[in-house]
């Protein structure tokens, strides 16, 4: 499954299902890019995740509801709700930890 | 700051660690790049019994994991707490059920949906699918875009070596208080970026007992204590080689950023004060300059 792309009209729709993680991004950031593939590859190899992404340079509305004063910042929401947040890059391995905690804990 | 240098270190005597010389990319990172590729292009299909490599949906049968009906799992991947539940999902069909545990939590699992990803052949098709003829064009071009970038950032580590070793080692008058103020400042901001990252900062490099917060602080300071005056090295190699940046420079600086960014002038300079603007100047300059002069001492 691809990445799929939220806006501030859409941002309500896309993190509805059970099991969302959200990648805040923006412009000129270089950590912001580093991540970005490691994000595709986990939305193509763990289907039934549902992994959105928003620029916050154009979408300014929904980083300022989240609070999103660093980039990249990764929401988990379970059913909706923000269940919890991580700010910077990561490893793949990091990722992966947070999400099993989405997933398990 | 009433610290300073007295005399700049002459980095130039250094030898350069081996490591740092490398920039050529292995073979391997190749074929874990090829192996991303093929991922992305992969058809998911749905299966009918469990394999490793394959996402599993399942419902919870009875009481065990509060506030779950859809348990995810993802077999091979290892995710932590899923281990045995990874383990017992394998080789189970759609509508089975099985005991298993999630977090040393028992429960009851049964199986939903099933998806597979099938992935290309690592062979001319899965260049044509990326716009190229065949693999070895395409893993030519890979390589001379990412090597490119790779010996950009050979050089500047060689460049921010010599900085550290410069601001390590030049004769300085150093105001104790200053330092330590600038050490505990950067370590608390160093601790603050670990935590939200998910890093436990407490956690020893060596042995067992935790450290405390305090002591996790204490640790970070002494390791930023050396850069005490990378600033003011940056700003002594980049005037060396004629960069300097007056409040007209840093004021089409501010111009720049806020163009970019859809933000007026005075918010830029709200996140980012002229004095640490300035900073950060100089630091990219003095890298430009030092990074060009390392390029020769790049593995051939």
């Amino acid at each position: 499954m691809a990445v799929l792309d939220a806006n501030d009209t859409n941002f309500d729709e896309r993190i509805a299902g059970e099991y969302t993680v959200v990648d805040f991004y923006g412009d000129y950031c270089g950590a912001c890019e580093a991540f970005a593939p490691i994000f595709e590859e986990t939305a193509a190899d763990m289907p039934f995740l549902n992994l959105v992404h928003i620029n916050v340079s154009h979408n300014q509305e929904t980083g300022r509801r989240f609070g999103i004063e660093f980039i990249p910042t990764l929401y988990y929401f379970r059913n909706g709700e923000p269940v919890f947040h991580t700010t910077g890059a990561g490893s793949k391995a990091e990722f992966q930890k947070n999400l099993a905690k989405l997933l398990y804990a | 700051m009433q610290s300073h240098i007295t005399k700049l270190f002459d980095y130039r005597t250094l030898d350069i660690p081996e490591e740092l010389t490398h920039w050529r990319i292995p073979e391997e990172q190749v074929q874990e790049h090829l192996a991303s590729v093929a991922l992305r292009h992969a058809k998911t299909v749905p299966a009918d019994s469990v394999s490793a490599g394959d996402a599993v949906r399942c419902t919870q049968c009875g009481e065990g994991l509060p506030d779950r009906s859809t348990v995810l799992l993802y077999p091979g991947r290892e995710l932590p707490g899923a281990e045995q539940a990874e383990q017992d999902v394998l080789h189970r069909k759609i509508g089975e059920q099985f005991a298993t545990q999630i977090r040393g939590t028992a429960c009851t699992l049964q199986v939903q949906e099933i998806l597979r990803n099938t992935l290309p052949a690592l062979d001319d098709s899965l260049a044509k699918l990326e716009g190229v003829d065949t693999l070895e064009q395409y893993i030519a071009q890979y390589r001379g875009r990412v090597e490119k970038e790779s010996r950009e950032n050979a050089a500047a580590e060689i460049a921010i070596y010599w900085l550290r070793q410069m601001s390590a080692r030049s004769e300085a008058d150093v105001v104790e208080n200053e330092r330590n103020a600038f050490a505990m400042k950067n370590a608390r901001v160093m601790y603050d970026r670990m935590v939200a990252a998910g890093v436990d900062p407490t956690i020893p490099e060596e042995g067992t007992d935790f450290l405390t917060e305090e002591q996790a602080l204490e640790k970070l300071a002494e390791d930023v204590k050396p850069g005490f005056f990378m600033d003011a090295v940056s700003e002594m190699v980049a005037k060396e080689h004629g960069t300097v940046y007056d409040e007209d420079a840093l004021e089409a600086e501010y111009r720049k950023s806020a163009e970019q960014e859809h933000k007026t002038v005075e918010a830029c300079k709200a996140e980012l004060p002229p004095e640490e603007l300035r900073n950060m100047l100089y630091f990219e300059a003095a890298i430009e300059i030092l990074s060009a002069e390392a390029e020769q001492y790049l593995e051939v």
